[in-house]
Parts: C-alpha cells; sequence; structure tokens
C-alpha cells in the first residue's frame, strides 16, 4: 500500500521576517513576522484586501517581497517542497483530474499510482476520468488538492480551500487537511471560515491591511487539530 | 526523477492535450494552407514561378504558422494557472523549457511535412528522392524554431498584451533559420546536395545554439514576478 506521506522530510521550519509587498504605493503586506514547523496548521485570517493573498504567494515563492525574508529549513537538500493552491486551481483542463494528480506525482518523483487513492481521499473517484472542464467549482477545488497533496509537500499552501464546497465536502477538505498536519507538512489556509479555522488551525494569523492586526473575538486562541 | 523523464511526463502531457484538443496544430495548419492556396491563385498557372517561389513561401507561412502553436501551448500553460503549479513541482525548471521545445518541435515538424506535401499538390513541384532529404532539414528546422519560441514564450509570458509581443520578439530570433531553411530547401529542389548539406550543418549550429541559450537563460526569464 503507498502513502501519501511516504516521501515527506519531517522537521520542516518556516521563518519569515519583516515581509513587505508594494504595489506602486500601495502596501500589500507590511512587516509581517510569521514562524511555523511542519505539523502546524496556521490560518491566516481577515477581511477582504488585508494581505492574505499576497502572504500566502510569497510564501510559496510566486511573488518577490518587496522586502523582508524567508527561510526554509529541515528540507534536506534543495529547495522546500512547496505546493501551492490560489483562486486559480493549477490543473490543465483538457486532463482528466486523474492525469493531472499523476503528472504531479510523476514530477515529484512519486508513484503516479498514488493519484487513485488521494482522489478516493477527497471523495471524487467517480470523477476520475472526466475532463476537468466538464467539472463543477466544488469538484475543482478538491481536484486541485489532490493535485497539490500528489506531490508529497513539505510545505502546503492553500488560499480559499474552502470555497465553492458543500458542508459535506468541506469537512472532507478540512479531515485531509488534518490528515496532512499529522504526516508532518506544514499547512497554511487563508479562509474566511471562521468555525472551520477553529477545527483545524493550532495557529492563527489575523491581517488588515497588510498588517499583522491583534486577533479579533472570532479568532483568538490557539486551537489544535482536530 | 531524472531531468529526462520530467522532460518526457510534461512533452507527453503537451502531446496529449493537443491530441485532444487540436487547438495549435489546427490553426497553424488551416493558417499554413491559406498561405499556400492564396500564393497559388495570386501567381496563376505559371509552374516555374511556382516552384521557384514554394520554399520562400512554406517557410514564412511556417513563421507565422509558429506564433500561432507556440502561444496555443503558452495558454495550455497559463489556462488557470496551470503553470505555477508546475513551476513549484519541477525539480529542475530546465525540464519545463525542454519539455516545450520537444512538444514545440513534433507539431511544428508534422506540419511542415503537411505544408510540403501541400505545396506538392498546390505549388506544382515535383517529388523527386532529393525531396526525402528534406526531412532532416525539417526536423533541424522545427527545432531551432521550436527552441526559439520556448524562450520568447518565457519573456513574454508575463506581458499584459502577450500575444502583441510574442510575434515582435519571435520573428526577428528566426531570421537565421529562416534564411537557412530557405536556402537548404531551394539548394535541394535545385539537386544541388552538398549545397543543401551545408545549409544543414548551419542550422544545427542554430538549433544548437538557441536550444543551449534556451536552457541557460530559462529559469530567469520564467519566474513568476
Amino acid at each position: 500500500m503507498h502513502s501519501v506521506s511516504d516521501t515527506s522530510r519531517p522537521g520542516i521550519f518556516l521563518r519569515a521576517t519583516n515581509l513587505t509587498k508594494l504595489y506602486g504605493e500601495t502596501v500589500a503586506l507590511w512587516s509581517v513576522d510569521l514562524a511555523a514547523r511542519g505539523g502546524e496548521l496556521v490560518a491566516v485570517l481577515g477581511p477582504n484586501a488585508s494581505g492574505k493573498t499576497t502572504l500566502l504567494r510569497i510564501l510559496a515563492g510566486l511573488t518577490a517581497p518587496t522586502g523582508g525574508r524567508i527561510s526554509w529549513s529541515g528540507s534536506g537538500a534543495g529547495r522546500p517542497r512547496i505546493a501551492y493552491v490560489g483562486h486559480a486551481t493549477h490543473l490543465f483542463e483538457a486532463l482528466t483530474p486523474l492525469e493531472n494528480l499523476e503528472l504531479a506525482a510523476r514530477l515529484a518523483g512519486r508513484d503516479p499510482r498514488l493519484a487513485v487513492e488521494l482522489l478516493g481521499r477527497l471523495g471524487i473517484e467517480a470523477s476520475a476520468g472526466r475532463r476537468c472542464a466538464g467539472l463543477s467549482a466544488g469538484t475543482l477545488r478538491r481536484v486541485a488538492l489532490g493535485r497539490a497533496l500528489a506531490t508529497a509537500p513539505d510545505a502546503l499552501i492553500l488560499d480559499e480551500p474552502f470555497a465553492s464546497l458543500d458542508a459535506a465536502a468541506a469537512d472532507v477538505v478540512v479531515e485531509v487537511l488534518a490528515g496532512a498536519g499529522r504526516e508532518g507538512r506544514l499547512v497554511v489556509v487563508a479562509t474566511h471560515d471562521d468555525a472551520r479555522s477553529r477545527t483545524l488551525a493550532t495557529k492563527s494569523v489575523w491581517l488588515s491591511g497588510g498588517r499583522v492586526a491583534p486577533p479579533d473575538s472570532r479568532t483568538t486562541g490557539t486551537l489544535r487539530l482536530a | 526523477m531524472s531531468l529526462a523523464a520530467d522532460v518526457a511526463a510534461l512533452a507527453a502531457k503537451d502531446i496529449r492535450i493537443e491530441l485532444r484538443t487540436r487547438q495549435a496544430s489546427g490553426a497553424a495548419a488551416a493558417l499554413g494552407a491559406i498561405a499556400l492556396v492564396l500564393v497559388g491563385l495570386a501567381v496563376g498557372p505559371d509552374a516555374d514561378r511556382l516552384r521557384q517561389l514554394a520554399p520562400s513561401v512554406i517557410w514564412i507561412a511556417l513563421l507565422f504558422a509558429t506564433v500561432t502553436v507556440a502561444d496555443r501551448f503558452e495558454r495550455i500553460d497559463r489556462a488557470d494557472d496551470a503553470f505555477s503549479a508546475l513551476w513549484l513541482v519541477a525539480a529542475d525548471r530546465r525540464a519545463i523549457y525542454l519539455a516545450k521545445v520537444v512538444s514545440l518541435t513534433l507539431v511544428l515538424g508534422l506540419l511542415q511535412v503537411g505544408l510540403w506535401l501541400l505545396a506538392v499538390a498546390l505549388l506544382n513541384l515535383s517529388l523527386r528522392v532529393e525531396l526525402l532529404a528534406l526531412l532532416p532539414i525539417i526536423w533541424l528546422t522545427a527545432w531551432s524554431t521550436a527552441s526559439v519560441g520556448a524562450l520568447a514564450l518565457a519573456l513574454v509570458s508575463a506581458a499584459a498584451h502577450r500575444m502583441l509581443l510574442l510575434p515582435v520578439v519571435l520573428l526577428p530570433l528566426l531570421v537565421p533559420t529562416l534564411v537557412a531553411g530557405v536556402g537548404a530547401s531551394v539548394a535541394l529542389l535545385d539537386g544541388r546536395i552538398a549545397d543543401a548539406a551545408g545549409w544543414g550543418t548551419i542550422l544545427l549550429i542554430e538549433a544548437a545554439l538557441f536550444c543551449g541559450l534556451g536552457i541557460l537563460l530559462y529559469e530567469a526569464a520564467a519566474a513568476p514576478e
């Protein structure tokens, strides 16, 4: 039996210091610090345009910060393996979910047969052979998460992973993310879903206007894995 | 996973998508065929003149078809930001470039074969044994064009007006390939095999040079933001 965790690298540690991103004179992010390690689930919370997506893209290495520094340690040789799912699905729509996951697994040096197991865990095995172009938004969100997990990432960075999902599907995603944390992966999630972030997160960061703000009453407290 | 295995997996993805959608090859083949038909109509039934014009017309049609194919291939990766996922997962990002070169070479090579066959029918070219020697010229040209095309795509991918910029960046870079390709094919049609071999050598050097440059520059050129 293959395991999704079979090539994980335990002990990943992220330290982001003084992260700043300016678009012209617009401050998207200002002097944000964050430290987290594998196994933690970090919820990034805040209203629209608070800098959540910018922070996540910078952590993933897809957007260069204007200032500040990110260091990853404990990932062994080479750069850490980071999987990111943003507002887009990052899928090839002419391929099937199975083909998308198999490709991701192959490129990550993993057994592509893991794709079937992952689709089953996400409850979308029935859609495995259909082209992504014909799938619903909710199904595509789960396929996107499966593609990210197929790479056995050290860090899993997700922007609004519960968007477009019904309650049952969102609960499946919560369980899969909790499982990723138990496997030693660092999971960073930006979400507006307070209830699920409470269930899931071991650490919360509240952003407002691009700055880390004191947590409001809805986000206080350190929460543990479900 | 080795670089070669990554390249094979990514190129297979491009080819599989192209076989399903036929967007790149369909649009490029239509463009090339229209160019040949228009030249045939414009020149009229002058067999010698059509034969003289054929190589230039085919290569120019190919250049514009290259822009179409390259753009379509890039859209596959950029649609729904699939490229970001590839960028993060690829252990060696040169694999993304080399895979694009492989898939573009395959499509452009097959497109050229089709254009030459169409030219035999429409432009009154006679198929002779020497034309078999066109095959290595076709594939060398396709490799050179694909190497430049994949690098040009990386250079313009983040631009707001990518489709406008692509031909501006790509076509001047393809001039050496155009000159050598026309030279080789004219020499072959005239039965000057030695001359064609000389042009073929130039094409080989161009292709290797462009591909090497692409390997060196790709990661810096394609890096997100």
